[in-house]
């Protein structure tokens, strides 16, 4: 491999992510994420300002209750009372306003770089060589994509800007309170730290049970979900009753970690309920001796309770930041191993941009390896004129498909290189090649898309009758008019259709007709049609192959009998190659003792 | 929405079969509600005291005062202690249900026939079997209680308020209108656009698994730009949708924030008009800007139970459809087991289709299957051939026609005894989470190491396993060693001969095995299965070459029938395929 591939870290991609976010906090990964929220640096300015004159409005109630009640009541005039009313009025619409306008914005900000952020981790997948899917698990992968941002956003887009703000209006608040009455202030925030305690006590718990939960919810519908789509051997092997049992264990653990964590939930909040309750009670108790005294007023004593509110908020919400930070860090980490991962394009820097291709392909003493020290090809050499078919013939494991991979870049040859009209596939641009490769896999995909879009997959601008006319040349046009919809019909889901086997394997061929290869690939599959299917498909594979070089892994004798090329692999090496004739008729050949342990293998005696 | 399906009757079930023994433990709840919500309503009183004879009295008392402080201080804890043990129980009580309707649903679901789960989508399937269960528990338990709760704070509420001053009640009142009006307007609304953003997010998700599994295919197209384009179009509308939704939720807090505010600015006018023409004390201005608070959120909470109890009842509606589904198959009352070794199996003109509407999948099919004899059966896709073996281990009953083992109806035996004497290799293999012994042990509890090693031999799945550390403790599936299709296969051969069935039946079972080692298995399946009796489908020639003999079908029928010679001699298929499918490398 290339000196710049194998510098990528072939790493367990959760480990770095967790110490990092342990060793430096995550800060450091959290803020390379600025580059995406720098664009709306200004509006982000601008909305924190409205979310935090919302926040700050707020603490205006409280006050407004002790200006009624300490100078609107006692002075006992009707117009007095409803100038304050009509005050108060406009302060609850401009309180409220702010909050309509700031949540709003502010939404939209944060779902904007969520969105600008998937796509960028996504469009970075598909420009990342095709070795990362081989060491990380696709679910993995989708997670990064979906979750991991979700998650890392949560973090910024709203319990930050939450804490900060609800800290702010917290100290605000206590200041107020010291300024009314210094000792009542301090009494109050005595219950600060024991508030903290018991959420510091707790906190950890249940986020400990939640995880606990949730790994046993996973376990129960995992074991199910897998239970029901293995039904028949469930059945088979009448196996209801314990399987029966493993589930209600199953759900047993479930409802038992649940039941666990929503009871240290409820300890918690059964526990910090009592402290605030008693902090405000402890504080009016207080305060009434002191009104009593004439050392506080009464409408201060009423709104004790709303100030209180704002001084404790921010002990929970904080703790609870903690645990969403951790999460996020871990987050973080993930998406920037992906983002940081080599793109295929800086590997192809410097890379010609062909734009036609004839189909002549040498392969120069080619060798592959995808671990060291664990050939995979063997000084593969051979060179093929433009419009030659090659059938690649071996056992599992011999090479076939690896060939056919470096062909298409996704790998480049360890030793050695591949030249298509001449030219190494390495110095041409990977897209402009593949461009010019036609693949019809043996597992066809299709997309859960219309058949247009799955026709057209290579060449979205194609016109309608350059797509009717590969349909028409894949003996798959008819089985497409016969549908309602026509080429607007959905595959898969609910309301699409699920063509059959052969079908799929026709509208493959379509897809790859349409881009007008000058090298096909074909790997034929290798279950058997009914007759009248495998005529039609047969059709459509010589229009496949007409004119353009092919490489094709056969499983049918007829197939490989129609080549021009027979390339018999083991191993990694070239056993033999020949005509498909000539080979047959040296009886000392390989291609021919295959050819006849075939026969003798599935031999029907007697 | 879900209103169309509510079964009111489904809610009376479900209440008698899983609530209703729980009665005692109900009535539990319901008492400790009545306590706090009684409780609840002393703060009302002990502001309005306090403030009146305490605070703005001319002649107040110490003794009022310590009693209002010390019974609040009371009322505190013994209400927290209330709500612990509240929760304790409700939530046991929660998990017990929880746990007993899941159970039910799963019984059910392992007797249901394939039929059944042919028709069905696995995911809504196991969304029902697992996570409805729960669902409708908590808002039959948990959701009722803390309505009814809700219920009696609002109305002990207005009793006191009532009783303080008649016409600010009313006149605070006139919020609760605008209050449910929003809620009515704005709920549904924002119902709807949660549901297409979780669609949304579904087809989000599943365009990156999609592309993620083919990204080669993405690749070979040069498709790379063409993906991100959609993508990001996917990833806009989230937004947008986001955006939407948060409109939606933002207009209903802006209503409801102001409607409080209105409600004080209320108190503040009326009340104090009150007081300054003393049809009002102090006292009761500040129990009703104090109470009016806690009030808000108790009747929007009564105003959820409607679309509470609309949410359950599609729950419950897919609950007990599951329930009431027949089950089809199943052994007839006082069946006998099947005990006696199996002789023949004869299909009598037996048709069969998946559903009334579907094409004929088999059509007059009458066969005999004698022990100690080896079948193989073969045909293009769909001939009907895996169909055949199906109505042979009764996953389906024939539509017409009947199946005979040993001279009886085989819906006339014990079904579980019918199923035992099959040893099923299944087209599509199936293989659990877990460790290589408990997946090939399936049946077994415990059988000797030898026994599982011969077994893994056999079945030519013992050099792989013995390459994994774990050896027999390798775990497999999600979590653990991927294992290629070839070597599940021979993991699923190795299961059925474990079971030392007296019938082999290899459905397609070495499609993923390149011809060679498919001739060298048979083989040594030959050699364990002696003067057994096995069945063969394949469409393969070589597969079922050394049968004693071939079955060949196409479209539901069995077109040839005898011993591969005289087939492969004829003027058939079955000489056609012999000739043309000669496959060189069958292998994937």
């Amino acid at each position: 491999m290339p000196a710049a591939e194998s510098a990528i870290p072939v790493v367990p991609p959760s480990a770095p992510a967790a110490t990092a976010a342990e060793s430096s906090f995550g800060l450091r990964v959290l803020l390379s994420f600025w580059p995406f929220f720098r664009p709306y640096r200004r509006r982000i300015v601008t909305w924190f300002f409205i979310y935090g004159a919302y926040f700050a409005c707020g603490i205006l109630t409280p006050i407004a209750v002790k200006i009624y009640f300490d100078t609107v009541l006692p002075s006992k005039s009707f117009p007095t009372i409803w100038l304050f009313v009509a005050c108060y009025g406009i302060y609850a619409l401009v309180y409220h306003a702010l909050y309509l306008v700031g949540i709003q914005g502010t939404v939209r900000i944060i779902e904007t770089v969520v969105a600008d952020l998937r796509l960028a981790v996504y469009a970075k997948l598909h420009r990342l060589t095709i070795s990362y899917f081989d060491r990380t698990l696709s679910g993995e992968i989708v997670n990064r994509v979906t979750n991991d941002t979700r998650q890392l956003l949560t973090l910024v887009g709203s319990e930050l800007v939450n804490v900060s703000l609800q800290f702010m209006m917290g100290i605000v608040a206590l200041v107020i309170l010291l300024t009314w009455n210094t000792s009542l202030g301090v009494v109050v925030l005595c219950f600060v730290p024991i508030y903290a305690g018991i959420i510091k006590r707790f906190l950890p718990l249940v986020h400990k049970a939640a995880r606990a939960w949730r790994r046993a919810e996973d376990h129960l519908w995992g074991n199910w979900g897998e239970k029901l789509k293995g039904m028949t051997v469930i059945q088979a092997f009448t196996r209801e009753r314990r399987e029966a049992l493993t589930h209600h264990q199953f759900g047993h653990v479930a409802s038992d970690t649940w039941y666990r964590m929503t009871m240290e939930g409820t300890r918690m909040n059964v526990l910090g309920g009592l402290t605030s309750g008693v902090s405000r009670h402890a504080a009016f108790a207080m305060g009434c001796l002191l009104v009593i005294n004439g050392d506080m007023k009464l409408g201060e004593l009423l709104s004790l309770s709303g100030l209180i509110g704002y001084i404790l908020a921010p002990v929970e919400t904080s703790f609870n930041l903690l645990n969403t930070w951790q999460q996020s860090a871990v987050s973080a980490e993930r998406i920037t191993t992906i983002l940081e991962e080599v793109e295929e394009a800086r590997l192809s820097e410097g890379r010609r941009h062909i734009s036609g291709v004839k189909g002549e392909v040498r392969f120069e003493h080619v060798y592959f390896e995808y671990e060291t020290g664990k050939p995979v090809l063997q000084d593969i050499h051979y060179g093929v004129a433009p419009g030659t078919s090659v059938a690649l013939v071996g056992h599992t494991g011999c090479g076939k498909t690896t060939t056919v991979n470096l062909l298409q870049d996704f790998y480049r040859p360890t030793k050695g290189s591949i030249l298509i009209d001449g030219t190494p596939t390495v110095d041409i641009h990977p897209q402009d090649l593949r461009r010019h490769i036609g693949i019809v896999p043996q597992d066809v995909v299709l997309f859960s898309d219309t058949l247009r879009a799955n026709v057209a997959y290579g060449k979205p601008a194609a016109t309608e009758d350059d797509i009717w006319r590969v349909l028409e040349v894949s003996q798959i046009a008819g089985y497409v008019r016969s549908l309602p919809k026509g080429l607007d019909t959905r595959v898969g889901g609910e309301e699409g259709v699920t063509p059959s086997e052969g079908e799929a394997q026709r509208l493959s061929i379509a897809r790859a007709l349409l881009i007008d290869p000058a090298i096909v690939i074909l790997d034929e599959a290798t279950s058997s049609l009914d007759s009248k299917e495998e005529a039609l498909l047969q059709v459509a594979i010589v229009e496949l192959l007409r004119k353009r070089t092919s490489f094709i892994i056969a499983h049918r004798l007829s197939t490989i009998r129609n080549c021009d090329l027979v390339v018999v692999m083991e191993r990694g090496r070239i056993l033999e190659m020949g005509k498909p004739a000539d080979l047959l008729a040296n009886p000392e050949s390989v291609y021919a003792k295959l050819h006849a342990a075939h026969f003798t293998a599935g031999v029907i005696r007697g | 929405m879900a209103k169309a399906q509510i079964e009111p009757s489904y809610f009376w079930r479900f209440f008698r079969e899983f609530i209703l023994p729980h009665r005692t433990v109900v009535s539990i709840l319901i008492a400790n509600i009545l306590v706090r919500v009684t409780l609840g309503l002393w703060w009302p009183y002990a502001n309005k005291t306090m403030v009146d004879r305490v605070l703005v009295s001319d002649h107040w008392s110490w003794s009022v005062g310590v009693v209002v402080i010390v019974v609040g201080a009371c009322i505190l804890f013994a209400n927290s202690f209330l709500v612990f043990l509240f929760n304790r129980v409700l939530f046991r009580l929660l998990v017990v249900v929880t746990q007993r309707s899941r159970t039910v649903l799963a019984d059910h679901m392992l007797k249901l026939s394939q039929k059944f789960y042919d028709g069905s989508h696995a995911g809504r399937l196991l969304m029902t079997a697992v996570g409805d269960p729960g669902a409708i528990t908590h808002v039959m338990t948990a959701g009722m209680i803390n309505a009814l709760a809700n219920a009696l704070i609002v109305l002990g509420g207005y009793v006191i308020l009532i009783r303080m001053s008649l016409p600010l009640t009313l006149a605070i009142t006139a919020v609760f209108p605008g209050m449910i009006a929003a809620f009515f307007w704005l709920r549904p609304k924002m119902r709807g656009t949660s549901e297409k953003i979780r669609e949304n997010w579904g087809i989000l998700c599943g365009m990156v698994v999609e592309k993620v599994g083919a990204v080669r295919v993405v690749r070979s197209f040069a498709a790379e730009d063409y993906e991100a384009e959609k993508f990001g179009k996917r990833a806009f509308l989230h937004r947008d949708l986001h955006v939407e939704y948060n409109r939606y939720s933002a207009t209903y807090g802006f209503i409801n924030g102001l409607l409080i505010h209105i409600g004080f600015m209320i108190v503040f006018v009326y009340g104090g008009y009150l007081y300054l023409r003393g049809q009002a004390t102090l006292g009761t201005i500040v129990a009703f800007y104090g109470y009016f608070g806690s009030l808000f959120p108790a009747v929007i909470a009564v105003c959820n139970l409607p679309q509470m109890v609309a949410q359950a009842s599609g729950s419950l509606t897919k609950v007990f459809r599951l329930l009431d589904e027949p089950i089809e198959i199943a052994s007839a009352p006082g069946a006998p087991r099947l005990t006696e070794p199996v002789r023949e199996i004869v299909f009598e003109k037996v048709s069969f289709r998946y559903g009334p509407a579907l094409p004929w999948s088999l059509r007059n099919v009458s066969v005999t299957m004698q022990a100690g004899r080896q079948v193989g059966i073969i045909g293009p896709s769909g001939c009907g051939k895996s169909t055949l073996m199906a109505l042979m281990l009764r996953y389906y009953d024939p539509t017409e026609g009947r199946i005979l083992l040993n001279g009886r109806d085989l819906r006339e035996w014990e079904l579980a005894s019918v199923r035992r004497a099959f040893g099923l290799v299944p087209q599509d293999v199936v293989l659990f989470s877990g460790t290589i012994r408990e997946n090939v042990l399936y049946t077994q509890g415990a059988r000797d190491d030898a026994a599982i090693w011969k077994a893994l031999d056999d079945s030519m799945a013992a050099d792989f396993v013995r390459e994994h550390k774990g050896g027999l403790e390798t775990v497999i599936g999600e979590r653990g060693v991927s294992l290629s299709g070839g070597q599940k296969q021979r993991l699923s051969i190795a299961r059925a001969l474990l079971t030392d069935p007296e019938i082999l039946v290899l459905d397609s079972a070495m499609s993923a095995l390149d011809g060679e080692t498919e001739q060298r298995l048979l083989a040594t399946l030959r050699s364990f299965m002696k003067g057994g009796t096995a069945v063969i489908v394949s469409h393969r020639v070589g597969s079922v070459a050394s049968c004693d003999r071939i079955l060949v079908m196409d479209a539901g029928r069995i077109v040839e029938e005898g011993p591969p010679a005289e087939l492969r001699d004829g003027h058939g298929y079955f000489a056609d395929i012999y000739r043309q499918q000669a496959a060189l490398s069958p292998s994937s």
